[in-house]
C-alpha cells in the first residue's frame, strides 16, 4: 500500500510539473489548442453530469455556451465590469436560462428531448443574429477585455493557459465532488428506476432540474472562458455544430467518466485542429475517426484498458470506470 | 388499536377498465394484512394507489388521518410509506450498500452544496448513514454482499436488498407486493422470519402474496380482491371456508 501511495504522489508531482511548464515547452499553437481543450472540458463535464447521470440528452449546450459568452463580453464592455465579476455572472445567467428550458423539458424523454434542446440552441442563434440592439448582430462584438490580475493582463495564449489551468482544474475536482455525493447518487438512482426512485423519497423533478442547471452554468463559464481568450465573439462560434461537438466529446469519454471525458476533450479538441491539413477533407477525416472509434470503443474510451496507468490512478477497491 | 391507513371508496379507472373499484378498507398499527386475489384482481393496481404512482379516479385514501392521495411518490415516502416491487426494480448499475444509502438520504439530508464542499457536519452524517445502511443489510443478511453491483445479486438476494432499501425510508407501513415469488423454500423461510424481524421493529406491514401457505401463517387478517372488488375479509380460518373466494380462485362450478 506505501508503494502504491508513492506511486500515486510521483504521479500526481509529475503531471503537475508537466502542466505548468508545457507553455515553455510547447509552441504557440499546441499552448493556443490546450486552452481550447480546456474550455471544451469544462463544458462537457457539464453535458457528461446532464447525459450520463441524469440520462438527458442535449444538442444544445452551444446556447447556454454562448449565453455565458455574450454575458461576459457585454458585462465588461457595456456595464464596465471586471472578468472577475464578469464570469460567475456569466454562469448564473447561463444557469437560469438552463431552468428555463429544463421545466418544460421535463415533459419531454429521450429523442424528443433532444429536438427540444435543438430548438432553444437555434432560438439562442437567432437572437444573437438578429437582435443587433444587444448583440451586434452577425458582426459580433469585438474587443472583450483579456482578463488581468492586479494589472497584469492575461492577453497572450501562454498567460491565458494557466488561467484556463486553474479553471479547468477546479471545474474536474467539482464535478468530481458532484458526482460522487449524495447528488450523484440520487442521480444515478434515477437513470436506473425512475420509479423505485421516487418510492424511496428521491425528488425526481428536483434532481432533473438541478443537472440541467450545473451542467449549463458549466457551458456559460466556458463560454466566458472562451470570450475573454479570443476576444471576438459572433453567432457562428455557438452554432449547432458546437453543440455536435460537445455531444460527440461526452459520449466519446464515456459520459459518466470524469478521466474519460478529460482524455476525450483533450483529444478531439487537437484532432479538430490537425485534421485542418486536409483542408475541405476535414470533417471527413474527423467522422472516419469518430465512427472508428465508436464501433471499438462504444462505451467510449473510460473502458479501455489502460493497464498499469488505470491502476495508479484507481483507489483499491475502487473501480475506476464507475 | 389506531388506524394507520383507510382507504374509503377507492376506485381507479384505465379508460373504461376499472382495475380498482370502491374499495374501503382500514389497516391498523402494527399489523400485518394480507391482500390475496387472483392475477389482474386490483391488488398491485391498489399498492400503487396508495404509494402515489397512480392518481385515484374517486375515494380518498388516509395515512395517520392526513389524505396523501394525489400526492407525489417522493412525498409519500418521506410520510412513512415504503414498498417493494413484484417485478424487482433495483437500481441495477449501483452497489448493494449505495442502494440502501439512496432510500436513506429521504430523511433531512443536508443541503447539496453543504455536501460538495464537505462541510464537516455533512461529511459526519454521510458516516452515520453509511453504518445505518450497513445495519440494514445485516438486518436482511446481505451484508458480506455490500460492495456487489445490484444486477449481480441472485434473485433471492435481489429480493432481499428491495426490503433493505425500503426499510431505509424508515417506514411506519411497508407495502410488501410478492416478497416470496419466485423463491425456493428454503429463501421462502428466510423472507418469512424477515417479515417477522420487521414487524417485531413495530413497522406496519401491508402484505399481497399469491402463496397461500405463507399468507395462511403469517397474517391475522385477509382482504380479498376480485375483479377490483373486495369480496371477503376476515381471519384465514374464515377467508379459507368462504364461498365467493373459493369461487373467485376455482370457479363456480366447483362450489
Amino acid at each position: 500500500m506505501k508503494e502504491g501511495r508513492f506511486q500515486r504522489t510521483a504521479v500526481i508531482l509529475i503531471t503537475a510539473a508537466l502542466l505548468l511548464s508545457l507553455p515553455a515547452l510547447c509552441g504557440y499553437y499546441v499552448v493556443h489548442n490546450l486552452i481550447f481543450a480546456g474550455i471544451n472540458l469544462i463544458a462537457v463535464l457539464g453535458l457528461g453530469l446532464l447525459i450520463g447521470f441524469s440520462g438527458q440528452v442535449s444538442l444544445g449546450h452551444a446556447a447556454f455556451y454562448g449565453i455565458g459568452a455574450y454575458a461576459s463580453a457585454l458585462l465588461t464592455l457595456r456595464l464596465g465590469l471586471s472578468f472577475w465579476a464578469a464570469w460567475p455572472l456569466a454562469g448564473i445567467i447561463a444557469g437560469i436560462a438552463g431552468f428555463l428550458l429544463a421545466i418544460p423539458s421535463l415533459k419531454v424523454a429521450a429523442l424528443y428531448l433532444v429536438m427540444t434542446t435543438i430548438g432553444f440552441s437555434m432560438i439562442v442563434w437567432l437572437i444573437m443574429l438578429q437582435w443587433s440592439g444587444l448583440t451586434n448582430g452577425p458582426n459580433g462584438i469585438i474587443g472583450i477585455p483579456s482578463p488581468t490580475i492586479a494589472g497584469f493582463a492575461l492577453d497572450s495564449p501562454a498567460k491565458y493557459y494557466y488561467l484556463v489551468l486553474v479553471f479547468s482544474l477546479a471545474a474536474l475536482w467539482l464535478m468530481n465532488r458532484i458526482v460522487k455525493s449524495s447528488i450523484g447518487l440520487r442521480l444515478m438512482a434515477i437513470f436506473d428506476q425512475e420509479e423505485a426512485a421516487k418510492s424511496v423519497g428521491v425528488n425526481t423533478i428536483y434532481f432533473r432540474v438541478l443537472a440541467f442547471v450545473v451542467s449549463s452554468i458549466f457551458a456559460g463559464v466556458a463560454g466566458s472562458l472562451y470570450a475573454h481568450y479570443v476576444t471576438f465573439i459572433h453567432p457562428e462560434n455557438f452554432d449547432i455544430w458546437i453543440s455536435v461537438i460537445f455531444l460527440v466529446t461526452a459520449v466519446f469519454g464515456g459520459q459518466r467518466s470524469i478521466p474519460g471525458i478529460t482524455a476525450s476533450s483533450i483529444i478531439l479538441t487537437f484532432a479538430t485542429e490537425y485534421f485542418r491539413v486536409f483542408g475541405q477533407y476535414r470533417m471527413i477525416g474527423y467522422g472516419i475517426f469518430l465512427a472508428v472509434c465508436m464501433i471499438y470503443f462504444p462505451e467510449g474510451i473510460s473502458k479501455l484498458k489502460l493497464g498499469p496507468i488505470s491502476r495508479i490512478f484507481s483507489k483499491p477497491g475502487n473501480n475506476p470506470s464507475q | 388499536m389506531a388506524t394507520m391507513l383507510e382507504i374509503r371508496n377507492v376506485s381507479k379507472y384505465f379508460g373504461g377498465l376499472g382495475a380498482v373499484k370502491e374499495v374501503s378498507l382500514t389497516v391498523k398499527k402494527e399489523e400485518l394484512l394480507s391482500i390475496i386475489g387472483p392475477n389482474g384482481s386490483g391488488k398491485t393496481t391498489l399498492f400503487n394507489l396508495i404509494t402515489g404512482v397512480y392518481e385515484v379516479t374517486s375515494g380518498s385514501i388516509h395515512f395517520e388521518g392526513e389524505p396523501i392521495h394525489n400526492h407525489n411518490s417522493s412525498t409519500i415516502a418521506e410520510k412513512g410509506i415504503a414498498r417493494t416491487f413484484q417485478n424487482i426494480k433495483l437500481f441495477h448499475t449501483l452497489s448493494v450498500l449505495e442502494n440502501v444509502l439512496v432510500a436513506s438520504y429521504c430523511h433531512g439530508h443536508p443541503k447539496p452544496w453543504a455536501h460538495i464542499f464537505g462541510a464537516p457536519p455533512g461529511v459526519e452524517r454521510e458516516k452515520e448513514l453509511n453504518e445505518k445502511a450497513h445495519h440494514l443489510l445485516e438486518f436482511v443478511g446481505l451484508a458480506g454482499r455490500r460492495d456487489e453491483i445490484a444486477k449481480n445479486l441472485a434473485y433471492g438476494d435481489q429480493k432481499k436488498l428491495e426490503i433493505a432499501r425500503a426499510l431505509a425510508v424508515k417506514p411506519k407501513l411497508l407495502l410488501l407486493d410478492e416478497p416470496v415469488g419466485g423463491l425456493n423454500p428454503g429463501e421462502k423461510k428466510e423472507i418469512i422470519d424477515l417479515i417477522g424481524n420487521i414487524q417485531g421493529e413495530g413497522i406496519t406491514v401491508l402484505l399481497i402474496e399469491h402463496d397461500m401457505k405463507v399468507v395462511m401463517n403469517v397474517s391475522k387478517r385477509i382482504i380479498v380482491l376480485n375483479f377490483g372488488q373486495m369480496i371477503a375479509q376476515g381471519a384465514p380460518e374464515e377467508i379459507k371456508r368462504n364461498p365467493a373466494v373459493i369461487e373467485a380462485y376455482l370457479g363456480p362450478d366447483l362450489t
